[in-house]
């Protein structure tokens, strides 16, 4: 730290009392004059200095140091100095500011006057006037103030060196500026994709798309690479920082040099000051973001908990399944990425051990709740049918089942029975291992591969057998699929497992080959039955696997595997479940009764009906729908769509048409036959609401008119009603029999071969 | 007289006499127009004979879902108000 010294001169006589500036020290001198009087004796007094950096008021003493006198003996002049430690004076920006008090050591100007002149010496030794004034005579004042701002700038201590200081400093200065801006571009991208990151990272890992992940990925690869930019000019800034600082340095060791060299001892420091205040992503470091893959495993756990405590096992074994193809397409698609970062990996590898930590527990402190072969751990395995298992398994040939097999024969049993929840388990080792495999096999499609020509162009028909180009080795994969689903079936058969728990296995299995039991020379399984197997499939997620998206669609009609009657199957299931209110139980009853029906069609037609879909996703009815069931899901169905009908009860019907609106009339009869009527607006179009007409009981037409069978009938006895009713009329076909049971008035219309096309109660009952 | 024709006429007679619905006897109806000709012409003819207009609507309905619909389209537009949507099938 530099030192200033200020000297305090009061000239009131010619006895100069010799003190100097001390080498040390930027000097100040203060001179005092009388005139016609005497200056009287100078005692130490205080000068008052404001440093301007932090405006901090410092005071030092100033000591008289000379004095002259005149022919009588008088002081006529007095010169002092004053001292400040330069410690508690700093020069800031460049400047000095000050202010002081004289005293005349308490002596009055009596005659005269008092003149103060203060000079400063400049560390070049040019000498500057900073006060001159005069006081009156005042015989009752012995204290006079200098209230002075005196800027010392440091361009006067040396102007060269301030002028190269200078210069350096603003190039300095201007490069951080420029990294600055980019500071400032990266921080609004950053805050971009942050945003993305959070807004992906908020939602349920389960609910996230194979898109979001993509863009999740993305926004996260972007922003690694911002922030390595980000670090590269936080470098740079270090990088000028330290140039800075050296270039100060170097400025003030010349400063000190020259003001050594002058005799002054004046400290540099602080002369510059450079605001090196930068943009937050520059200054916050590592960044400290939320772990997505932690937030992941606790929910995939508390999932897991949820299903095993509340003894849902097979969902809990699903639930498995589906989470180990997640996390090992997680650590693939992380893994492949070139620019992984350690943390990042290891934040998602200890999320899925800590999942692999609680299903399959580990070797020092966990027994988990399966075993790797997902038999769970509190209810093994029989021994008998694990010795039986075991040996049908590598029968197959099949590594993987072979590998099951030798888990099985190390495996105890306490007992010799074997649990739903071990069937359960039985059916999905097989199908789930095995249908994983396969659907993991099937290439990715190239997105020009499903783009629609030009308008001169290809058939869709063509662009999809193009796409299957791409997919010959799934046929290998495919046939290799079917075998081990088959031999599987068929030791499951083979050990009077029941169908229950191989149903999804074995629904799949028929589903696709249309054959009891899958064998080539199975009993050929007709319409319901294989709707039923499409039933079964649900469950597994396997039927928007194979028929929701084009990849598999193309790919399998054109291997003409599943073919039309697949689809319908897939077709007639889905509608099922639909009518069924996505209740697979209900769904499946609603196909058994329809056993006691030729024609799934004109089941459908009966219960359902058949709908047109508006472009604003509500339902136009165009024929059928003669149940409560149907007429219900109608309702619903527009209803979820946005469009509200209220029904309303009356004894007589609209005449006129209704055009639109929202109110269906209704008359339940006696028998239980429920007679409505539709407004307009709620058919597909006039053809069919004038098709759907009555007569009242006073002979007037009515349009738009539905007849329901009573709430009571099941679909079963509709169909066992409608059966009975074909079967006494064996003459009438290609027509519309008019009969009467339980004293409800039917016609049921058939075609040439007595199938039945639609079954309803007529109007007047 | 056909056999066809024959059921039609006496399908069509089931319309106005008894109380329906006639959903499918609307059904069976185009099914026996879409099938033969004379059926088909002979609803031609009853068309342009009925005074009824309930009647020559339902004729012209049937003989459009039976593939004639330049003949009964003016009809159906002008006197039932039949739009374009109407006409898809």
């Amino acid at each position: 730290m530099s030192k200033l010294w200020l000297i305090l001169v009061f000239w009131l006589g010619t006895i100069v009392q010799g003190t100097t500036a001390q080498a040390a020290d930027v000097c100040f001198f203060i001179v005092w004059k009388a005139q016609g009087s005497a200056v009287g004796e100078q005692l130490p007094g205080y000068i008052n200095f404001v440093d301007l950096n932090d405006y901090e008021k410092v005071s030092f003493a100033v000591m008289p140091s000379s004095r002259r006198f005149d022919s009588t003996g008088k002081v006529i002049e007095s010169k002092s100095m004053g001292c400040i430690d330069s410690d508690v004076f700093k020069i800031g920006s460049n400047r000095i500011r000050f202010s002081f008090v004289l005293g005349n050591g308490g002596i009055a100007i009596t005659e005269g006057y008092l003149q103060v002149e203060a000079w400063v010496e400049l560390p070049n030794r040019s000498s500057k006037l900073l006060v001159f004034s005069r006081y009156d005579a005042d015989p009752n004042r012995a204290y006079w103030e200098e209230k002075k701002v005196f800027d010392i700038a440091f361009s006067e201590v040396d102007p060269e060196l301030a002028a190269e200081a200078e210069h350096v400093v603003h190039e300095i200065q201007a490069d951080i500026g420029m990294i600055k801006q980019v500071s400032a571009a990266y921080n609004a991208e950053s805050s971009t994709l942050e945003n993305a990151v959070r807004s992906i990272e908020s939602k349920s890992f389960d609910a996230i798309t194979s898109e979001d992940f993509g863009s999740y990925l993305e926004a996260k690869e972007k922003l690694r690479v911002l922030r390595l930019k980000a670090d590269d000019k936080r470098n740079e800034v270090k990088a000028k920082q330290a140039e800075l600082k050296a270039t100060v340095a170097s400025i003030k060791e010349r400063v000190d040099g020259d003001l050594r060299s002058q005799g002054f001892d004046v400290g540099s420091k602080d002369f510059f000051q450079v605001p090196l205040d930068l943009d937050p992503i520059l200054d916050q470091g590592p960044s400290s973001e939320v772990n997505p893959f932690a937030i992941w495993s606790e929910k995939t756990i508390a999932d897991l908990q949820y299903l095993y405590g509340n003894e849902q096992r097979v969902q809990f074994l699903e639930k498995v399944s589906h989470w180990t193809v997640q996390a090992q397409d997680l650590i693939d698609t992380v893994s492949l990425r070139a620019s992984i970062q350690p943390e990042e990996f290891n934040q998602l590898t200890a999320a899925v051990k800590s999942v692999e930590k609680y299903i399959y527990g580990d070797e020092q402190s966990s027994k988990g709740v399966i075993d790797r072969e997902l038999w769970f751990q509190d209810n093994p395995v029989p021994v008998e049918f694990r010795r039986d298992m075991a040996d049908a398994l590598e029968k197959t040939g099949d590594p993987g089942l072979k590998r099951m097999a030798n888990s099985i024969k190390n495996w105890t049993s306490p007992d010799g029975k074997m649990s739903k929840n071990q069937q359960a388990v039985l059916a999905l080792s097989y199908g789930m291992w095995n249908l994983t495999r396969f659907f993991k096999s099937l290439p990715q499609p190239k997105p020009e591969d499903f783009q629609e020509v030009d308008a001169s162009g290809q058939a869709r028909e063509q662009v999809y057998s193009s796409a299957l180009k791409n997919y010959n080795g799934a046929v290998a994969n495919y046939r290799q699929m079917m075998a081990d689903i088959q031999g599987a079936v068929d030791t499951a058969a083979d050990l009077r497992v029941s169908a229950s728990p191989l149903s999804p296995l074995k629904a799949l299995c028929e589903l696709i080959t249309q054959r009891r039991w899958c064998g080539d020379s199975g009993e050929k399984i007709g319409l319901v039955d294989n709707a039923f197997n499409a039933i079964e499939v649900f469950p597994l997620g396997l039927s928007t696997m194979l028929i929701g998206k084009g990849i598999q669609k193309s790919l399998l009609n054109g291997l003409e595997i599943f073919g039309e009657e697949f689809e319908a199957a897939v077709n007639v299931a889905e509608t099922v479940v639909e009518v069924a209110g996505k209740d697979a139980a209900k769904a499946k009853v609603i196909l058994d009764s329809a056993k006691k029906w030729d024609s799934v069609e004109s089941l459908l037609h009966v219960v359902k009906g058949n709908y047109q879909i508006a472009a604003d996703g509500t339902r136009k009815l165009v024929t059928g729908m003669h149940t409560k069931l149907g007429f219900d899901n109608f309702i619903e169905l527009n209803q979820s769509a946005g469009k509200t009908f209220s029904i309303r009860n009356v004894t007589e019907f609209a005449v006129e048409r209704i055009e639109a609106g929202g109110e269906i009339l209704s008359q339940t009869l006696e028998n239980g036959v429920r007679r409505v009527q539709l407004p307009r607006d709620a058919w597909a179009n006039a053809d069919a609401f004038s098709d759907a007409i009555a007569y009242s009981e006073a002979g007037q037409r009515l349009k738009g008119i539905k007849t329901l069978w009573p709430e009571s009938y099941d679909v079963s006895k509709i169909g066992d009603i409608t059966r009975r009713i074909v079967e006494s009329n064996p003459n009438i076909r290609n027509s519309i029999i008019e009969a009467s049971v339980d004293g409800i008035k039917i016609n049921v219309r058939v075609d040439a071969s007595g199938k039945v096309l639609t079954s309803y109660p007529v109007w007047k009952q | 007289m056909s056999d066809n024709l024959k059921k039609f006429e006496s399908t069509l007679a089931l319309v106005y006499s008894s109380s329906g619905p006639h959903e499918a006897t609307f059904g069976l109806l185009k099914d026996l127009a879409k099938s033969d000709n004379d059926v088909l012409r002979w609803v031609s003819q009853e068309f342009h004979n009925a005074k009824d207009h309930d009647k020559k609507s339902d004729l012209a309905r049937i003989a459009i879902a039976a593939g004639m619909r330049e003949q009964f389209e003016i009809f159906l537009r002008e006197e039932d108000g039949w739009t374009d949507e109407d006409f898809k099938v």
